[in-house]
């Protein structure tokens, strides 16, 4: 189609209301979605205004590491042309998202964060991007991650720190810290996360944002850059727990390039909510399981408190609160950091400069190219590898990753024990609220410990999400972490869905106060 | 159990990573800590128990182990340092 019938299509179209760019990036994804299908503002003048603010914003918070205006507006533009022609239009037509840069994008740079993969371009889409470009989607670039998703604090990045919007100085969280930026400086409304130990809801929990870790193969991973095969999950990240629903519904299915994804049929996860706590107004019947196991010493008072409160808030919705046991999950952090190192060594060999990537050029021999192109990881990922060549080598496999296996089954075992007697559990999503950037950098096992009431999630396959629920003294956002047994993603959004129409915890920064834009 | 220097080269062979020996040096002591602090899983009692090897039990059959075109060829070599043909070019072994 040339340009002009192009253009004369979208005159075409009857937009009787003009609404402005901030308008526009103010609304989440389902809004947006009916702005579009209504004819109120053109995918062209929503993808417009999101480009806008990226370049507004993004030189202070660095949440991306490349934008790709030209393409996004080119598939905005035949979003409207398809509009205007009466065409069926997918559920999430005309809603701009960011991709975090380990999954493929094609057209696009995949770095993952590092500078090994440094100029390789993706040949082809990951399922989850081709899924939500079929229903309408509009991706705009790829965000920001610790390399290799290796890090809770978005420092390993060979790109730069991202930036937290409510505060510059501290981190985003990690590894998907690009991802929670760009959602609370609303750059983005949809965004891609990835979780292997906790990085999409502790990010999600530093941001005041909502991220789920779907249950391990309700997502595919074909075309996500491996970590710990037996752990990832990519994951929605957005503002709203109902644009979460959504996005979580267009991502999920059986994939056959993907042997773990499951063949279960994708719930409507906006339904269970409209059916669930929108009509009943009422959680009667739901039984919240606390473990005092979470409550661990390191545990910040201010985040104790609000996730406190957040229990009260649930009894007074009808929930029933029960205490319960999961004495296993201490041993989560040391059985992770086992059998994560592990699986990654393994994933990374195929890092070598030999058909995409970096390459020493100047290696006269395979055996020099190898590890000279290798010089190219950074720090915390060579220490990665190290740990798990360790760990897998001959004479250490029985007392490390062995143990850690079974240490794994164990836990998993708490969990089921535990979900027979509630529905779902609630705890804190990290120990603290983020962090300065530059002040964990020394001690190994203290960035470590962001993971600690995370990582027996992805141990054990869980869902779990993590939403706002209150703010420190600093006016930093404080989250919470819902976890559900295997495949009740619906039981997550109603229960999240109920406690964030009812309080006033889903605030987005004021990107405009000096305090964000850094000065 | 504890790393030293030696062991932490040994390693790095066999992870086809070359390291600085500033980097050994960072390398032993966190690779230490990290392995003191794994250490209290021997504290578990684990006799017995099935190792789990993934988060979701699959008795699926894999598909058929089957040749497909997938069509990516030029767009594959384009992203090689180096290619003739079609063939990705490397040094010779030595």
């Amino acid at each position: 189609m040339n340009g002009s019938r192009s253009a004369d299509l979208i005159n075409s179209l009857a937009y009787d209301k003009i609404i402005s760019m901030s308008e526009l990036t103010n609304k989440t994804a389902l809004q947006l979605n009916s702005i579009f299908l209504n004819k109120e503002a053109s995918a062209q003048q929503i993808t417009e205004a999101f480009l806008q603010r990226i370049e507004q914003y993004d030189k202070t918070i660095n949440a991306f590491i490349s934008v790709n205006g030209e393409l996004a507006l080119k598939r905005a533009q035949e979003l409207d042309q398809k509009l205007a022609a009466g065409e069926s239009l997918g559920k999430l037509a005309g809603v701009p998202i960011g991709i975090k840069d380990l999954i493929n994008l094609e057209g696009s740079e995949t770095t993952a964060g590092s500078r090994m993969l440094n100029g390789y371009t993706s040949s082809f889409n990951a399922t989850i991007t081709q899924k939500v470009i079929d229903a309408g989607a509009i991706p705009l670039g790829k965000l920001n991650l610790d390399e290799f998703a290796m890090g809770s604090s978005n420092e390993t990045s060979a790109y730069g720190n991202c930036k937290n919007p409510w505060d510059p100085n501290k981190v985003p969280g990690g590894s998907s810290g690009g991802s929670a930026a760009a959602i609370a400086a609303k750059m983005v409304p949809l965004a891609f996360g990835t979780d292997t130990g906790g990085s999409i809801r502790q990010p999600a929990a530093y941001c005041g944002i909502t991220g789920l870790k779907p249950t391990y193969g309700r997502v595919s991973r074909y075309g996500i850059v491996a970590f710990a095969s037996s752990l990832d999950q990519a994951g929605p990240m957005t503002q709203d727990v109902e644009s979460n629903a959504l996005l979580l519904e267009a991502m999920s299915g059986h994939d056959a390039k993907d042997s773990t994804s499951l063949e279960n049929p994708v719930p409507n996860y906006l339904a269970a909510i409209e059916q669930g706590f929108k009509k009943t107004q009422s959680l009667k019947g739901l039984k919240i399981g606390i473990a005092q196991d979470f409550f661990v010493p390191e545990l910040n008072s201010e985040v104790k408190a609000a996730v406190e409160n957040a229990i009260t808030k649930y009894k007074e919705l009808g929930a029933e609160i029960i205490d319960i046991s999961l004495n296993k999950i201490k041993y989560g952090l040391p059985t992770y950091y086992i059998i994560a190192p592990s699986e990654a060594s393994s994933n990374l060999s195929r890092y070598d400069g030999v058909r995409y990537g970096l390459r020493d050029m100047d290696a006269t021999s395979l055996s020099d190219l190898y590890p000279n192109s290798r010089a190219n990881f950074g720090t915390e990922v060579k220490k990665r590898i190290m740990l798990g060549v360790y760990a897998l080598s001959s004479g250490y496999y029985d007392a490390y990753y062995k143990k850690a296996q079974q240490a794994r089954a164990l836990i998993a075992e708490d969990f089921n024990i535990a979900f027979q007697q509630c529905d779902l559990i609630l705890s804190p999503t990290a120990p603290a609220t983020a962090f300065e950037i530059g002040s964990k950098t020394d001690d190994p096992l203290e960035m470590y410990l962001e993971d600690i009431m995370t990582v027996t999630v992805n141990l054990a396959g869980l869902p779990g999400i993590s939403i706002n629920c209150g703010y420190d003294s600093n006016n930093m956002p404080i989250g919470m972490q819902l976890i559900a047994p295997a495949l009740e993603e619906a039981r997550i959004y109603n229960a999240a869905y109920a406690f964030q129409s009812t309080t006033d915890f889903n605030k987005s920064p004021d990107m405009k106060s000096s305090k964000a834009i850094g000065v | 159990m504890s790393l030293d220097r030696e062991e932490v080269i040994k390693i790095a062979k066999l992870a086809n990573l070359r390291l600085t020996d500033e980097e050994i040096d960072k390398y032993s002591g966190d690779l230490n800590a990290i392995l003191g602090y794994v250490e209290q899983l021997q504290e578990l009692d684990t006799t017995g128990v099935e190792p789990m090897i993934g988060a979701i039990n699959h008795n699926k059959e894999l598909r058929e182990d089957k040749a497909v075109d997938s069509g990516l060829q030029a767009k594959m070599l384009a992203n090689a340092p180096d290619s003739e043909g079609t063939a990705i070019k490397v040094p010779q072994m030595s």
